[in-house]
């Protein structure tokens, strides 16, 4: 499968530098859907059901899959290739582009040596990927150096002038691993991945993007999530259902995140993406799975995509695709989805790359509702919307797209549908949904919408 | 009051997009040391310095905790009279207790908060002290200050005390101005406390929402800041971006409820020593600092700022010293308040075209008048072709802030910086 210079897309940083809440006009659809395979990559890349896992994965149109290296019990890219290329292969079949994290080492950072031993592995890996796969399609992955630096628990407690030592040793390996294959072109690495909830988490895209020669950054990369105290930890509200609407209210944040780096990259050819997003990393599987894999999950989730769509980034990707236990993805190792892995199917299948879309809610309206309104060719319509109230909410079609109100398909995916999206009759031009939810109308109803 | 007249035009509904009306109350805290007898001797030169400042509202802190606000009625009283003099409305800070999980003293507390109301209102008249704002808790979030205090206790604070002032205040329009929590912004889940604030609280107490946001309180090298001095400063006045987010992310809240959306405390730098932060917040920086903040502040629909402080502070964060002098930051503030008015339609022209490193908004009104603020965040030297931006053309004058001073010269296609700047772009009749 290619990933050749003529599908990669161009950045839409400059495109839109500001997040006018609501009021956005008509603007091109940019945003590459993508999927992280980390904790549980065997699943993926070598399990009995990874055909079907990567079947799943191609119907959300996941165009960016994003691997670890030397972290999360990934793959030994020395002791065992063979395991860290099927995991490779398996995002190429998925029709996907990698996206490759060095994530961090376990020698002492300010040591020489060490930055040199690991920006060596590196290039290394990126050489390999070259005899294997050929320079002209590796030439077109993403490099991403390091995970969560500003985080110490999960980056190794590297500071900024160590991480960017590090990054430019790197960055310098890789590029000249594929210097045969660039023209001239810069190679697409990037970092920092930082952390969202640090406070000063903005600090290190900055000097990264001030401190770092231009030519070694490609994409800025980002992760948020909106919590990770359960109900009454750590002076997190106590009520488990105060909990999840304040979760929910944070969805916005999304749209906040990717405007606030909008605008450091104004004026550079760079990507913006969210490298890592799910509503809850509580340190606990169960209690994290019970706000990921969830119908709560899924709204959670529908609302931060109709963010990442508002605000013009190039790229999310959801924490995880495949999940053993783990509490975060969408597939199990079966291929079994939760209800985020329907709520973004619906998103990808009907706000698609290239579509026109705009943004109809505005005003106090969006504490309970977001949506996206798709125009694609040949006529295709479409509203994706979210519900992020726990409480009953009608909307008036004719509010969001008049031409969907007489005719419009109605799917909806919420507690009365179990989880999974249901094709229904819409009634008399009107969306209600009982609570937290998930719909879409449309004038090109699919026959995979008719699950 | 000139805020009387303004009630009611907006109150946090829809985010100013370019052509939307400017809503930013502009003002300041009166710092911790209000009664020191040099505060107190410049008092007519400061009601002076505020009035000049297109100051519409005044935030101070009576100081009642554990002590009967008749303690120091006279010259709380003198200061309420000096800042009414000098035409702002006085917002009055009551912290909550340190004891807050003893309920004899929450029940004290809400008594002399009450008595403080009394007094007022015997003072100076019912309707009048229905018009000032009330905020009750002062980062109530903060484990440095807050003596351990949770949500919960501080919403039990809040209600029982905002009852008890409504009572007294017998606001007949609308909801009386009462809010809280002024949250500190460097806390993480600042923003729980907001959202459980205006959810969990009786709307009807609600007159407006309150958070504090500063650049920094680290000094440079420490807690992980770069030690770097121009990496430090840069990224310092990298953030000012966060007033736009926070406004925009409290806003959200608010759409709709009647409810004021205000940044209670904001400066460059928190750092409590005048020899790490006097340097960002009273130099030009500190000026450059304030003026991306407040053009952010417009831009993300905020309805009120309060910069900390204007004056009676003895450290490193005062706009005025105790006897009215200036700084370059106070210089900002008064060239920006008085030439982009509340009310004045607002656009951002270097939104849809940027420059690394500047800001800049226009404002214009019914009777023609237009001008234009550009701030400059940079360090080193900068021109810039102003014919690039079409709504940045036609001004045949420049003001800008130098020093504590502000010159004014003609200003051609091009205009220059040296190290950071706030200017003021306009014709002759303008101004």
């Amino acid at each position: 499968m290619s990933t050749g210079d003529a599908n990669r897309p161009a950045p839409a940083t400059n495109a839109v530098t500001q997040v006018d809440l609501g009021t956005a006009a008509m603007m091109p659809m940019r945003l590459q859907y993508g999927v992280n395979e980390s904790d549980s990559w065997w699943h993926f890349a070598l399990g009995e059901n990874r055909e079907r896992l990567w079947a799943k994965l191609r119907e959300l149109d996941v165009r960016i899959v994003r691997l670890f290296v030397f972290d999360k019990h990934a793959p030994d890219p020395v002791a065992d290739w063979p395991s860290l290329r099927a995991c490779i292969q398996a995002a190429l079949n998925v029709g996907a582009t990698p996206f490759l994290t060095f994530a961090k080492f376990r020698r002492p950072f300010d040591d020489p040596r060490a930055v040199r031993w690991f920006a060596e592995q590196c290039a290394e890996i990126v050489w390999s990927c070259t005899e294997e796969w050929g320079g002209e399609e590796v030439k077109n992955w993403y490099w991403c150096i390091w995970n969560e630096p500003n985080n110490d628990w999960i980056g190794g407690g590297i500071n900024f002038e160590q991480y960017r030592a590090i990054y430019e040793a790197v960055a310098r390996g890789i590029t000249r691993s594929l210097t045969p294959w660039l023209n001239g072109r810069a190679p697409l690495i990037g970092g920092p991945s930082v952390e969202g909830f640090q406070p000063f988490w903005l600090d290190w895209v900055w000097r990264l993007l001030n401190e770092v020669d231009d030519s070694l950054i490609g994409f800025v990369n980002w992760h948020y999530y909106a919590e990770w105290r359960d109900a009454g930890e750590a002076a997190a509200a106590g009520d488990p259902r105060t909990m999840q609407n304040l979760i929910m209210a944070q969805a916005h944040q999304f749209g906040l995140r990717a405007a606030q780096v909008s605008r450091l990259l104004r004026g550079r050819s760079l990507l913006n993406m969210c490298g890592e997003w799910n509503s809850h990393s509580h340190y606990l599987p169960a209690v994290r799975a019970r706000f990921n894999q969830t119908l709560f999950g899924a709204t959670y989730g529908a609302g931060a995509l109709i963010q990442f769509l508002r605000s013009g980034i190039d790229a999310e990707m959801i924490w995880t695709g495949t999940d053993d236990a783990h509490g975060y993805g969408m597939l199990n190792p079966s291929a079994e989805p939760t209800p985020l892995y329907y709520a973004k199917l619906l998103c990808a299948r009907h706000v698609r790359y290239g579509d026109r879309i705009r943004f109809p809610i505005q005003g106090a309206v969006r504490r309970e509702w977001d949506a996206v309104v798709s125009y694609g060719p040949r006529g295709r319509r479409s509203i994706f919307l979210a519900h992020l109230a726990d409480r009953p909410g009608l909307l008036t079609l004719r509010d969001l797209e008049p031409s969907l109100a007489a005719s419009g398909q109605f799917i909806k995916l919420d507690s009365e549908t179990k989880g999974r999206p249901v094709v229904l009759p819409t009634r008399a031009g009107k969306i209600e949904l009982g609570g937290f939810g998930v719909a879409v109308v449309t004038n090109e109803l699919e026959p995979q919408d008719k699950l | 009051m000139a805020f009387e007249s303004q009630r009611g035009l907006s109150s946090a509904a829809v985010a100013p997009a370019n052509g939307a009306r400017m809503r930013l109350r502009y003002g300041l805290n009166i710092g911790d040391h209000w009664r020191d007898p040099a505060c107190v001797l410049a008092r007519e030169e400061l009601i002076t310095r505020i009035k000049d400042a297109g100051t519409a509202l005044v935030r101070v802190f009576p100081g009642i905790a554990g002590a009967s606000p008749a303690d120091h009625w006279i010259e709380c009283a003198g200061l309420l009279d000096a800042i009414q003099r000098s035409g702002a409305t006085p917002m009055i800070a009551f912290p909550c207790p340190q004891a807050w999980s003893d309920s004899v003293a929450v029940r004290v507390f809400t008594m002399q908060c009450c008595e403080f109301v009394d007094r007022s209102i015997e003072r100076w008249g019912q309707s009048e002290v229905a018009s000032w704002f009330w905020s009750i808790g002062d980062e109530p979030n903060s484990p440095w200050t807050n003596g351990g205090l949770t949500f919960e206790g501080y919403r039990d604070i809040y209600q029982t005390t905002a009852e008890a002032i409504r009572q007294r205040l017998r606001s007949r329009e609308g909801r009386p101005q009462i809010g809280g929590p002024c949250v500190d912004g460097f806390q993480p889940f600042w923003f729980d406390w907001i959202w459980r604030f205006v959810e969990e609280v009786d709307d009807s107490l609600i007159g407006f929402v309150a958070w504090n946001r500063y650049g920094d309180w680290r000094e440079p090298g420490a807690w992980s800041a770069p030690a770097d001095p121009d990496v430090f400063e840069r990224l310092l006045l990298s953030r000012t971006g966060e007033y736009w987010s926070r406004a925009q992310a409290v806003g959200v809240l608010l759409e709709g409820r009647g409810i004021l959306n205000l940044c209670s405390e904001l400066n460059a730098h928190a750092h409590n020593d005048p020899a790490i932060s006097s340097r960002f917040n009273q130099g030009p920086l500190g000026a450059a600092y304030y003026g991306s903040a407040l053009i952010d502040l417009m831009r993300g629909g905020a309805d009120g700022e309060f910069l900390w402080a204007g004056a009676c502070d003895r450290g490193p964060y005062g706009a005025l010293d105790a006897g009215g002098r200036t700084t370059p930051t106070y210089e900002a503030k008064k060239l920006i308040a008085r030439n982009v008015r509340f009310g004045d339609v607002v656009s951002f022209p270097l939104d849809r075209d940027p420059v690394p490193d500047f800001d800049a908004v226009v404002a214009s009104d019914e009777a023609r008048r237009k001008v234009a603020v550009l701030v400059y965040r940079g360090s080193a030297a900068r021109k810039l072709e102003l014919e690039r931006w079409p709504e940045l053309a036609g001004f045949s004058q420049v003001s800008s802030v130098s020093g504590d001073q502000v010159r004014s010269d003609r200003l051609r296609g091009t205009l220059s910086f040296g190290a950071y700047g706030v200017a003021l772009l306009h014709n002759q009749k303008d101004v």
